[in-house]
């Protein structure tokens, strides 16, 4: 079982992001799902309604904080009062992990509202480690970087994909969120092997998986999240639980949502995998 | 190959979202089409920063995230002002908020402030739009009630400790200056009445809506000047006398005489869970 220090030693299993379609269907029914996502930012707010829905899920589920807009790799730092709505919101929550993505998003107080990729180079490592570490004493709770989808690659470059988020999460010491759909839109995209990116990773760090859909064009494809996710996403899935053993895993769908029993029913997949998993050399 | 400090590579690709759409990503959206070509600094940065794909050269691929960054803050102001998208009509709607994208890049970390400067803007539009006072209020409005989500609560008071207990308005609570029937052409915008005439705007009169929360959800409703008054009075002096000796002393229609009148408002109020300690 990958519980780890990264993700508090956690045995949660498969969860589900939470979105506003079916928040109400949650709250009055509560329904058997192990735990919830929520995307940190939708809940930086003073008050109102969207705190007090929150409340009343957390009586009930494990809720797990996903960050959008931490943009661990800006050179200008990072946000001091998004760290300390990012922390008030912790103390709220008592997710046992957090996460965010290995990307940037702002410069110069600009917004693209965006997971843009970063190029693989000494300096973004540095850029990236050095900020998560902030983040991580600030926020004093254990993060995992996730790795996002991407259509871009820059000349600038120094090394794959997976030795930049290997390196990164090393030298920060964090985490990782490995989205196993992510691997497969970027490999798909950049034209490398997806396998070959889960092979080289520190599994040892890995924190939780995400799996989700995306939208197949004729000469790339977009992360979408909305569709179920695909067979070569699953295979993928299947091998990161062989490498790291059974992992918490969370299914995203945030565009085309369907009604909540089918959302349960396409995470509900993931747990197929788990039973080979749990034999491998890395597991409990 | 060009290795460009990070800081610097993240100025140019940001700096090339910004631009208009063109082309078939343009047709994609509500945007009137006007065909348009990318700027020639957007394939050479492409070309400077990034790789070709197997499939897709460095243009096409920096072009992936143009659109989505326009795809998506489009999308987020159509939500969150239809009444303003309702008064202008789609092809003045959509020119206005890609000038105002245009103007006002995005400066908070969330989308849900992204049209906070959309009424300011419109005060200040260069091209004349149709209905623009009332256009300006209803923008001021609609923000209002994205924020009245968001804003803070503070714990209700008790009635009777109204006269002895220090006195809070809720934060959500805001009071919108208008010059124009904002409430009512909001509350037409979301029936889909259509919108044959509009009344002159007042534009020495000062008009008070007030947005709030209400059952969980944002709301509003005009609040006639004494009833401002006194709200105001309140918010300022957090004492229920302080407020009164302050609004008696106004040249407003409010005097001892309008005591059951400020009793009902009260009322109100408390109903409301505007009167916080």
């Amino acid at each position: 079982m990958a519980s780890n220090r990264f993700n508090a030693f956690s045995k949660l299993g498969i969860g589900l992001g939470l979105r506003s379609p079916h928040i109400h269907y949650v709250m009055n029914q509560r329904p058997p799902v192990d735990w919830f996502e929520i995307i940190s930012e939708n809940y930086l707010v003073d008050g109102g309604p969207v705190l007090r829905r929150l409340d009343r899920i957390l009586e009930t589920y494990p809720v797990i904080q996903h960050g959008v807009g931490l943009y661990v790799g800006s050179p200008q730092g990072l946000d001091g009062q998004h760290l300390a709505r990012l922390k008030r919101l912790l103390a709220r929550t008592r997710s046992p992990w957090l996460s965010d993505h290995l990307c940037w998003g702002a410069v110069d107080g600009r917004y693209s509202h965006d997971l843009l990729p970063l190029p693989y180079t000494r300096e973004a490592v540095e850029v990236a480690s050095r900020n998560l570490r902030q983040a991580q004493a600030t926020l004093e709770t254990p993060i995992a970087v996730e790795n996002v989808s991407s259509y871009a690659e820059f000349h600038a470059s120094t090394m794959t994909e997976w030795q930049f988020l290997s390196e990164v999460a090393e030298r920060a010491d964090v985490g990782i969120l490995l989205d196993v759909n992510n691997i497969y839109v970027s490999a798909v995209n950049h034209g490398f092997d997806p396998f070959t990116y889960l092979e080289n990773l520190p599994h040892e760090r890995v924190a939780q998986i995400h799996v989700a859909g995306h939208a197949r064009f004729d000469r790339f494809i977009i992360d979408t999240h909305d569709h179920p996710v695909c067979d070569e996403v699953w295979r993928l899935y299947a091998r990161a639980l062989e490498l790291c053993g059974p992992t918490p895993t969370l299914l995203e769908w945030d565009a085309h949502i369907p009604t909540f029993d089918d959302v349960v029913a396409e995470a509900m997949k993931a747990k197929a995998f788990w039973p080979a998993a749990g034999k491998c050399a890395h597991a409990e | 190959m060009p290795n460009e400090p990070l800081l610097e590579l993240q100025r140019q690709f940001l700096g090339e979202l910004f631009h208009p759409l063109w082309g078939e990503s343009r047709r994609k959206t509500a945007l009137p089409d006007e065909g348009g070509k990318p700027p020639a600094c957007f394939a050479a940065t492409a070309k400077r920063l990034l790789t070709p794909s197997p499939t897709l050269i460095p243009e096409e691929r920096l072009e992936l995230y143009h659109r989505q960054y326009w795809f998506r803050l489009l999308d987020s102001l159509a939500e969150d002002f239809p009444a303003l998208r309702w008064l202008l009509g789609d092809e003045a709607f959509w020119r206005l908020i890609e000038d105002y994208l245009v103007a006002h890049p995005p400066t908070s970390f969330t989308l849900r402030h992204l049209g906070g400067d959309l009424a300011d803007h419109i005060a200040r539009h260069a091209t004349p739009l149709p209905h623009a006072i009332h256009a300006e209020d209803l923008a001021r409005v609609e923000y209002a009630l994205c924020l009245a989500l968001e804003l803070g609560d503070r714990p209700a008071l008790a009635p009777e400790k109204l006269a002895t207990d220090h006195l809070e308005l809720p934060p959500y609570l805001q009071f919108i200056a208008v010059r124009t029937p904002a409430e009512i052409l909001h509350a037409r915008a979301l029936r889909g009445v259509v919108c044959h005439h509009l009344p002159a705007p007042k534009p020495n009169a000062s008009r008070i809506v007030a947005v709030y929360r209400q059952h969980e959800e944002a709301t509003l409703r005009r609040v006639p000047a004494p009833e401002h008054a006194l709200l105001a009075a309140i918010d300022r002096t957090h004492s229920l006398e302080a407020a009164m000796d302050h609004v008696l002393s106004l040249p407003i229609a409010l005097r001892p005489k309008d005591q059951p009148k400020i009793q009902a408002w009260f009322c109100r109020w408390f109903e409301l869970g505007w009167i916080c300690s």
